[in-house]
């Protein structure tokens, strides 16, 4: 089983299994192959501890990060979400829509997977997907959609208006698409950005993911950015 | 584990299913039936050895009454003339069309694939994670884990395809 070895995660060296057969036949080869496969694996982990120090984060880093913009959400709860009471945490943020078939459920997956490899340490990310929707998507639909996935995530439906003032201050874009001749009108889909925001616990966006990060990767970046 | 989960179909007929451990098995080979507990395999004497079109990997997301998932697969023509699926339909949703999703200008697009999907012989459509999909929306009860989402795909040539997809969790 082959594993990504990167900052934080173990190294993982697979046994060879031809090793039996040099070991009867040729004892003395099978050392001298041993101690350049310890001296190999040696190398490469001083490598990895060496760069793991000052290795970049995954995804595209904000050369430089910027305050996050506001986002203040009444939830389904009836409760306000505000972005900036989670100052001190990590917090990603990914706008979609929950009738998104394909990449809003691969991204909240890959978070599902990144935050339950965290254990503990999960308890200082928060993890907010918010609606780009309004038309369909309501506070109590988007919350369970979100916490489907896992009880802690947050799942934020904004009013139209409020919507608007956020995108503005995102800077992000999303728009309905055309819907197929004959489909129903309430069937169209949603542009949405493809990039997930990390918040840093300074409250400034540091990095964006793609969505084809890596839950790996992404797990490797919250634990050093904790 | 990888799990293949196949169905074939001649004439509309179900043929069979094979679901195996063992990656790249063929299906038709064997008169009978062998079932384990991880390999399931079963073709009829009278069939082609190999079916002229074949659905593999289907799956499903789970999802919630109501909402909208998306259903994967490869469709593979061994035929020797080319097939176009014309239409897809699940009865257990209202609509099931073919989609495809794309990053352009870091922005998630998704495009309704209306018009024939022709495979020509020896071709596969693909339809996979963050590219074409099946959209299934209006689910008329919740998928969970374990589930299988009976899915109808609609041929150039008349041929429907009875398609069994498993539905995964996240």
């Amino acid at each position: 089983m082959a594993r990504r070895a990167g900052c934080g995660a173990s190294l993982v060296v697979e046994r060879n299994p031809r090793r039996t057969f040099y070991h009867m036949t040729h004892p003395r080869l099978l050392r001298l192959l041993s101690a350049l496969g310890a001296a190999a694996v040696a190398a490469v982990a001083a490598v990895a501890a060496a760069s793991c120090r000052d290795a970049p984060l995954h995804g595209v880093a904000v050369a430089d990060p910027y305050p996050a913009p506001s986002l203040a959400v009444t939830m389904a709860s009836g409760s306000r979400y505000v972005l900036a009471a989670d100052t001190g945490k990590l917090v990603l943020l990914y706008f979609g829509y929950t009738s998104c078939p394909d990449y809003c459920p691969m991204m909240l997956r890959d978070w599902k997977r990144a935050k339950e490899s965290l254990g503990a340490l999960a308890d200082g990310v928060r993890f907010v997907f918010v609606s780009v929707d309004p038309e369909r998507d309501t506070p109590a639909g988007t919350d369970a959609y979100a916490r489907r996935y896992d009880p802690a995530f947050i799942g934020l439906a904004p009013l139209q208006a409020e919507l608007d003032s956020i995108k503005t201050a995102w800077n992000v874009t999303a728009y309905k698409e055309a819907v197929s001749p004959g489909a129903a009108a309430n069937r169209y889909s949603v542009a949405h950005p493809a990039h997930a925001f990390l918040v840093n616990r300074a409250g400034r966006v540091q990095v964006m993911y793609p969505p084809e990060t890596l839950w790996q990767d992404l797990a490797v970046d919250l634990k050093r950015m904790r | 584990m990888m799990r293949r989960l196949v169905r074939f179909s001649a004439g509309g007929a179900v043929a069979g299913a094979v679901a195996s451990a063992v990656a790249g098995a063929v299906a038709g080979a064997v008169a009978g039936a062998v079932a384990t507990a991880v390999v399931a395999l079963v073709a009829c004497a009278d069939r082609p050895a190999v079916p002229p079109l074949v659905v593999r990997d289907a799956w499903a997301r789970r999802a919630d009454s109501a909402a909208t998932t998306a259903a994967y697969f490869v469709i593979v023509n061994h035929d020797t003339t080319t097939v176009a699926l014309i239409a897809a339909s699940s009865p257990m949703a209202e609509s099931a069309t073919l989609h495809e999703s794309m990053q352009m200008n870091n922005m998630v697009h998704m495009t309704p694939l209306d018009g024939p999907q022709p495979i020509a012989p020896g071709d596969s459509l693909v339809l996979k994670e963050g590219a074409k999909h099946l959209m299934v929306s209006g689910l008329k009860r919740a998928l969970v884990a374990g589930d299988s989402l009976p899915i109808l795909l609609n041929f150039s040539d008349g041929r429907v395809l009875h398609v069994s997809a498993v539905v995964r969790a996240p």
